[in-house]
């Protein structure tokens, strides 16, 4: 996962996964991790400055942390003007990478790159932390000099944010497993028997399976049902569909 | 607490997700328990009521075990679901585990399948799945492989638990692939066919599938695309 920048640097590397990893098991001051993952950031990827933002229980997006004063300031900024590379990177859940923010590339977000300037960093990258589908936050990295990141520095970079995401949403998660494990079992068992009335709707109408679902669909749209209940009603044989709606 | 084969073993996880190019999922979780553990298979599944959902699958053994699984309704998987802990089987070929999964062990001898290694996705003493890894020799686990085992499975739960509020918080869910959807839309297909509930369906799709020496999912393929059709005779007829 990318070569050693620094003599030590994989033992750094390696006590920066137990650390993260740490937060799996044991009770965890969120900003703790975050302050030390933008910290870490730094050490290990050779930027300047990290930063980083993350999403309060209400879905607002908050800096959580940051390596240094400017970077603090700098994701603030970006909240307040509504612009910048790491709300970009929140928005689409992908890294987003300016090697020059001098150049055409930091015009995306002029009034940023302006302040970004003025702090001395001329090169930015900001990386989603997401789970999934589910974007979180994202993490920030600041660069004096122009030029992009190596490819494996992002990778590790992205690494290092995906483990913190782990942590942080497992210790969101692990309030409520009873919960979380209740609603498995019902996602689970709903994916279950829609499949099953696909089937038996595909056998008793001689439908596809796309048109079985589009068939269950309709009916649960039509009726303002959930679409579980009608599969399950489908299944029980109690409804027969589409034919006699 | 955390020691450093669970620094490695993130390490690994994370490598493998990177490599994929999407965020850490209980997919890279197998491949590096297959990695980390050198075995020929792992599987992911898990429990629907009392029944095991393949939920992800690393190498042919993998999908094998869990297809013997499905289709005979026992085998350690399905003990690790219901019982205590692990459940370790280092020769399936013994006469010891033969006699505890006759069925299972027939699969997995004709599947190659000599060692399986359950270990049940747990928490608050409440069971979500098991993750189970197989090799086609014979030998028990080494102390250090079944530390791992469990970080994995441990690391697994919580991937299964975050995707969850995932799940329902931001995604359809059917938009995702699902392992074991031909499985149910054959069992409804056939529930019309044999004018039954569908776990009878489902019973006469895993004789079939024992007696015919296929899996469970090739004999719901052949339902799905009505290349096979069951009647209320005992004997389905292609």
């Amino acid at each position: 996962m990318g070569g050693p920048l620094a003599p030590g640097w994989d033992q750094l590397l390696a006590r920066t996964f137990v650390a993260l990893a740490d937060t799996l098991v044991t009770d965890f001051d969120v900003i703790d991790l975050m302050q030390m993952l933008s910290e870490r950031s730094v050490e290990l990827l050779g930027v300047e400055a990290a930063g980083l933002l993350l999403t309060d229980r209400r879905g607002h997006l908050r800096v959580m942390a940051a390596s240094s004063e400017q970077s603090r300031l700098l994701e603030l900024f970006q909240l307040q003007n509504e612009q910048g590379p790491c709300l970009d990177a929140f928005k689409t859940g992908r890294p987003v990478h300016c090697a020059d923010l001098g150049g055409p590339e930091g015009r995306r977000w002029p009034r940023f790159a302006e302040q970004a300037h003025e702090y001395g960093f001329v090169a930015v990258s900001a990386l989603p932390m997401r789970l999934r589908e589910q974007v979180i936050g994202a993490l920030n990295l600041f660069r004096a000099v122009p030029g992009p990141l190596t490819p494996e520095m992002v990778g590790l970079g992205q690494a290092l944010a995906d483990v913190a995401t782990v942590g942080l949403l497992q210790a969101r998660a692990l309030q409520h497993a009873n919960v979380l494990i209740e609603q498995l079992q019902t996602a689970l068992n709903s994916r279950i028997v829609i499949e099953q009335a696909k089937g038996v709707l595909a056998q008793r109408h001689d439908l596809s399976m796309e048109q079985a679902f589009a068939a269950l669909r309709a009916h649960a749209r039509s009726h303002n049902l959930k679409l579980t209940d009608v599969a399950r009603a489908v299944v029980a044989g109690e409804v027969q569909l589409p034919g006699s709606v | 607490m955390v020691n450093e084969a669970q620094a490695r073993i993130w390490a690994l996880i994370s490598d493998h997700a990177v490599k994929r190019g999407g965020p850490i999922s209980v997919q890279d979780v197998c491949t590096a328990g297959a990695e980390a553990i050198a075995v020929d298979g792992v599987g992911l599944s898990l429990l629907a009521g009392r029944r095991l959902e393949p939920l992800h699958v690393v190498g042919r053994l993998g999908r094998e075990v869990v297809e013997a699984e499905l289709t005979t309704g026992d085998g350690p998987c399905v003990e690790a679901a219901t019982g205590d802990g692990p459940v370790l089987s280092e020769d399936l070929a013994s006469s010891a585990a033969e006699r505890r999964w006759p069925l299972f062990c027939q699969l997995a001898a004709a599947a190659g399948i000599r060692a399986a290694f359950a270990f049940p996705l747990m928490t608050q003493a409440v069971r979500v799945g098991v993750l189970v890894l197989v090799r086609h020799r014979p030998g028990a686990l080494a102390a250090a492989e079944y530390g791992h085992a469990l970080i994995l499975a441990d690391i697994a739960l919580l991937l299964v638990l975050n995707d969850q509020v995932q799940i329902n918080e931001w995604a359809d869910p059917l938009q995702e692939p699902f392992l074991g959807a031909e499985i149910h839309q054959a069992a409804g297909m056939v529930s019309v066919q044999l004018n039954a509930t569908v776990e009878h369906a489902h019973l006469r799709l895993r004789a079939h599938a024992f007696l015919h020496g296929e899996s469970l999912s090739q004999v719901a393929r052949q339902v799905v695309e009505r290349r096979l059709r069951f009647t209320p005779d005992p004997s389905p007829h292609a």
